[in-house]
């Protein structure tokens, strides 16, 4: 089943079943149907060009050109830019798309991940998908089959602004060679910090580290996050950083390296690339390293769920597809993001091995599973995640809680201390975000 | 008797200074070749890493030569990544190139006006256009992202080749650099050379294209060499302007395969071993001439 | 169309106006650039630091509460401190040691010592810093560096070179060092051979010995040099950047971070040109000042022929 294949019912359609049922029309519904009248479903023999803002590795640019060409049948006129704008952080990301618009370089189509939704909205650089939806069964049937988690964190006030293409969360990955050779049983799903603390002793020794902490907001959010706590408040509109709960997390995380000495300096080194040799008994990571683990031959590991303090918990991040509110052809840019989200292009970004995808169907498909044996866990997790912190003012909190969380991490500052001060100058940043 | 203990012992003496002296010649020698092992170790370590295979890349203890060569981080990097070696290659060439060109001929024009011609305000706009080696570009960066915005020149070469064609700046040198430097050369040309030239009847266009310039040769190709260098080793102008990866030069895309969540750390150390490899070639076979040009460029300027 | 070109003529007629004409012409490109892309953006900098601008929203004039704001700024100070001492050894340690490597090989040597020995500690200098960061991060590496290797080898404990306050404005000064003393080096080697012997024989028939013949000769007939290599590597100091952002990125915390890097994030990461503006306005003044100062210090201890 594709979504972008068939013809679209198209908005024409849809205005002459209005009138041939003589409906009434409330105000908003009247601006939706000029804004119909105004754009139609486009023409196949239209001519245009649509330029993205995008991210990938080189299999999923490859599988997005596919996508793009499956395009290309309705649309043989539309020439699509795909501009690949690598990540080295979201907050570096989302900088660049701000950059590119006020340099009057804007996209039509936007892929960024939920980092980056609030603020992209709270700048205007994104259309809500509402009036893309009406009217469009095959957009609608789409979002049925989508987890509401990932749904909720794309949609701003309710209104959803993005379709989701691909997500990722956080969980163990454990080096099952190194487990047994130790004659260690693997971790068992329900395991707490204390026996994570416990078994990452126990493979701590000359040959390997028993944990390697990843430096990066999002692969320490599950720390705060399974003992109960937030980097902001509910509302979002101020900081939690000082929560003594946080400051828990951060003080265990900070331990393991500097206390007991189960993982080492996290600073500018990436755990998942040392993990396929050995170097460490068990990894924090989503999907994303598993293809690389593969290219080096390296299978034997398993995944098991963080282990929890006050809650089971984790993190999740979802990427989707938007469109610019100043793209001069908004319903071809949505024309080509349903062929971007059909199950044909989720199904082969999936069997690249990089992504989660939104859809529990291509998440059961076998190659999903294959590896490792407990892979099913990834798309599981879901009911017990949370969103990746993602205000407005994203870039500053990721940018504020990193830097102090180094000085915490090189015993510049206590957790106490470093966090204080973070949770004062956020909350500055915020202030002065909002004036 | 007393006069002969006297001059062997000055003797001894003497030749013991010299041991001293040799020694210490000896030693500081070897202090030298050790300090120059450390110099070029950096080097060889990545060449070797990068040729180990992936999951060895970082082994300890080091191995300077490697048991088993493999080429996978150079095939990963040229399939995997998003980020095409071929094509910043040769935006890297085509920026340094652009940029060299103009800051050879500007700053020729300008040097030789400045040393050899008479004109009203001379000093005074020589230097305020010496007052720019003051203004590092990192200092006004904010209004010049502003100003190449203005002109629509974000995300393309012009942004970073146009100032340079104009001869304002190449990226880490002011323009009027290459301007002193042309100038300091011009002023050692005999005055009679060109009252001769002139005589013979040819304008002071004729005279800089047939006397001037065959003579600044030489400098021309220090200046020539140093602006390429640091245009092609640029960081912060590159990062500050281009947004696409088919704009990017070396230096930016090659910290972009540090990108977590695509490719392992190892494909960027054959990325960075083949953008220092064509330098390292360069400067072998003209060893000599390139020193020279340092030594023209950094003495005169 | 005429009158035009005799008019011309007639103004270039005169040898003097001619000579001018062509001088025009020929700093004309020099100077639009200087005019457009160097002054424009300095004048630019002044008015926008008294403005709030964000690069979307028009600027708005906000008086002096930028310069207000650097008062208070804490990690101002911070960047400021790292900047300066990195400066101060960073240029001790390149001129320094590019003098005694100079010194060294303009004794009497094997002539193939001699070039590989200049080859290889010039070298690095052609490299891109951003290239040769990338290696040193790996070399630093507290577990998995081969510096701590080698050091652990001697009995030393691994050293948090990039991950630690005391060590990591170290480690960058190092790089530095070794990136940059072989340029050092080959300008001094420069100096030293425009020095004629007579002075060095002279002082050998007054018996002078190896030291004072470096303080009494040496040193002051390179001072011209040394100046020289000083105010370039000390402004070359002031605009660090590259190789702190591949090695720590500024951190951990704000213990690497430099006033560049401090402009760079308040201009196009938190896009708050107006007071980045500002604080470049500081670096500027900086600038003019240390560079001022410089040349009235050189009255002391410069010796021009």
């Amino acid at each position: 089943m594709s979504y972008g294949k068939s013809r679209p019912l198209s908005r024409r359609d849809f205005l002459r079943m209005i009138g041939a049922t003589g409906a009434t029309l409330t105000a908003s519904q009247m601006w939706a149907v000029q804004r119909l009248l105004a754009q139609d479903t486009p023409g196949s023999d239209v001519e245009a060009t649509l330029t993205t803002y995008n991210w990938g590795s080189a299999g999923e640019v490859e599988e997005y050109g596919n996508a793009f060409a499956r395009f290309n049948q309705s649309y043989p006129n539309v020439t699509v830019v795909d501009n690949i704008t690598p990540i080295t952080s979201w907050a570096d990301f989302l900088d660049q798309l701000v950059i590119n618009v006020a340099s009057g370089n804007t996209p039509d189509m936007i892929n960024i991940a939920i980092e980056g939704v609030q603020l992209a909205v709270s700048k205007g650089l994104l259309l809500p998908l509402d009036d893309f939806l009406t009217g469009d069964p095959e957009g609608e049937a789409f979002l049925e089959l989508i987890p509401q988690q990932l749904l909720d964190a794309l949609s701003v006030d309710g209104t959803l602004y993005m379709m989701p293409n691909g997500w990722q969360t956080m969980v163990i990955h454990y080096n099952t060679d190194i487990f047994s050779s130790a004659g260690m049983d693997y971790p068992s799903s329900d395991w707490t910090w204390d026996d994570f603390l416990e078994t990452a002793q126990a493979l701590t020794n000359d040959d390997h580290y028993g944990f390697g902490v990843f430096w990066g907001n999002f692969q320490l959010h599950p720390w705060w996050l399974t003992n109960g706590s937030y980097a902001i408040t509910e509302d979002a509109s101020a900081s939690n950083l000082n929560d003594p709960k946080f400051i828990e997390a951060v003080s265990f995380m900070n331990d393991l390296v500097n206390t007991h000495g189960v993982s080492p300096d996290p600073l500018g080194m990436n755990p998942a690339d040392l993990f396929a040799n050995g170097t460490f008994a068990m990894v924090p990571a989503g999907r994303w390293p598993i293809p690389g683990w593969k290219a080096a031959g390296f299978t034997s590991f398993d995944v098991v769920p963080w282990p929890q303090k006050e809650t089971q918990d984790t993190v999740f991040g979802c990427a989707g597809w938007g469109i610019s509110p100043e793209s001069a052809n908004p319903d071809l840019a949505w024309q080509a993001i349903k062929e971007l989200i059909s199950v044909e292009t989720i199904t082969a970004v999936m069997k690249l091995g990089h992504q989660i995808p939104p859809l529990r169907s291509v998440a059961e498909d076998p190659s999903f599973l294959e590896v490792p044996d407990n892979a099913e866990l990834f798309f599981n997790v879901i009911d017990t995640t949370q969103p990746v912190a993602s205000p407005p003012y994203f870039t500053d909190l990721e940018r504020i809680q990193m830097r102090n969380l180094e000085r915490v991490i090189i015993g510049d500052a206590s957790p106490e201390e470093a966090m204080n001060e973070a949770h004062e100058e956020l909350n500055v940043a915020i202030e002065r975000f909002y004036s | 008797m007393t006069s002969v203990a006297g001059e062997s012992a000055a003797t001894q003496s003497q030749s013991w200074s010299a041991l001293a002296s040799r020694l210490t010649k000896l030693f500081s020698t070897l202090v030298l070749i050790i300090g120059a092992i450390a110099m070029i170790g950096p080097f060889v370590w990545i060449f070797s890493s990068s040729v180990r295979p992936y999951n060895e890349a970082f082994i300890l203890p080091p191995q300077w030569i490697p048991d088993k060569w493999e080429f996978h981080n150079y095939q990963r990097l040229l399939e995997v990544n998003v980020v095409s070696m071929p094509v910043m290659f040769k935006n890297s060439l085509w920026i340094a190139g652009l940029v060299t060109a103009g800051m050879v001929m500007t700053s020729s024009l300008s040097g030789f006006a400045f040393a050899c011609l008479r004109f009203r305000g001379k000093n005074i706009i020589f230097w305020l256009l010496l007052s720019s080696l003051m203004v590092p570009i990192q200092a006004t960066i904010i209004p010049l992202f502003l100003q190449m915005r203005g002109l629509g020149l974000v995300d393309t070469h012009w942004a970073i080749t146009l100032p340079g064609l104009l001869g304002a700046f190449a990226p880490g040198i002011a323009g009027v650099f290459g301007v002193f430097l042309m100038r300091q050369f011009f002023l050692t040309l005999p005055k009679d050379l060109i009252d001769a030239a002139r005589i013979d009847g040819a304008g002071y266009g004729l005279v800089f294209w047939r006397i001037g310039l065959p003579l600044a040769r030489p400098t021309m190709a220090a200046l020539g060499i140093i602006v390429f260098a640091t245009t092609w080793n640029d960081y912060f102008l590159p990062l500050v302007f281009f947004n696409s990866t088919s704009q990017m030069t070396l230096p930016v895309g090659i910290l972009l395969l540090r990108e977590p969540m695509n490719s392992g750390n190892a494909t960027i150390l054959a990325g960075v071993t083949l953008s220092i490899l064509p330098v390292l070639i360069v400067f072998l076979l003209g060893q000599r001439w390139i020193v020279d040009s340092f030594i023209r460029a950094g003495v005169k300027g | 169309m005429q009158s035009t070109s005799k008019l011309s003529r007639s103004w270039l007629s005169n040898e003097s106006q001619r000579e001018a004409f062509t001088a025009y012409i020929f700093i004309l490109p020099t100077v639009l650039g200087f005019l457009i892309f160097v002054l424009g953006p300095m004048i630019s900098t002044f008015i926008l630091s008294f403005t709030d601008y964000d690069l979307f929203s028009a600027p708005t004039f906000n008086g002096l509460e930028n310069f207000e704001r650097l008062f208070s700024d804490k990690r101002l100070g911070t960047v400021y401190r790292n900047t300066i001492v990195f400066m101060v050894f960073a240029v001790s340690g390149n001129v320094g040691g590019g003098l005694l490597l100079a010194v060294f090989l303009n004794q009497r040597l094997p002539n193939l010592l001699r070039v590989v020995l200049r080859s290889a500690y010039f070298f690095p200098s052609l490299i891109g810093l951003v290239f040769v960061s990338v290696i040193w991060q790996f070399l630093y590496h507290r577990n998995l560096g081969i510096i701590n290797y080698y050091l652990g080898l001697i009995g030393i404990d691994p050293i948090r070179w990039l991950s630690s306050k005391q060590w990591v404005i170290p480690s960058i000064i190092i790089l530095d060092v070794w990136k940059n003393v072989g340029f050092a080096m080959l300008i001094c080697l420069a100096g030293l051979q425009n020095i004629s012997s007579d002075y060095y024989d002279a002082a050998a028939v007054d018996g002078a010995s190896a030291w004072q013949r470096f303080v009494r000769i040496t040193l002051p007939l390179l001072s011209p040099t040394l100046f020289f290599v000083i105010t370039m590597y000390s402004i070359g100091a002031l605009k660090v950047f590259d190789s702190i952002v591949v090695l720590t990125n500024g951190g951990p915390g704000d213990a690497s971070r430099s006033v560049v890097m401090y402009i760079h994030e308040l201009g196009f990461k938190s896009f708050d040109m107006g007071y980045g503006s500002a604080v470049s306005l500081t670096l500027l003044a900086l600038i003019a000042v240390f560079t001022l100062f410089q040349f009235r210090l050189s009255r002391i201890w410069v010796h021009y022929d």
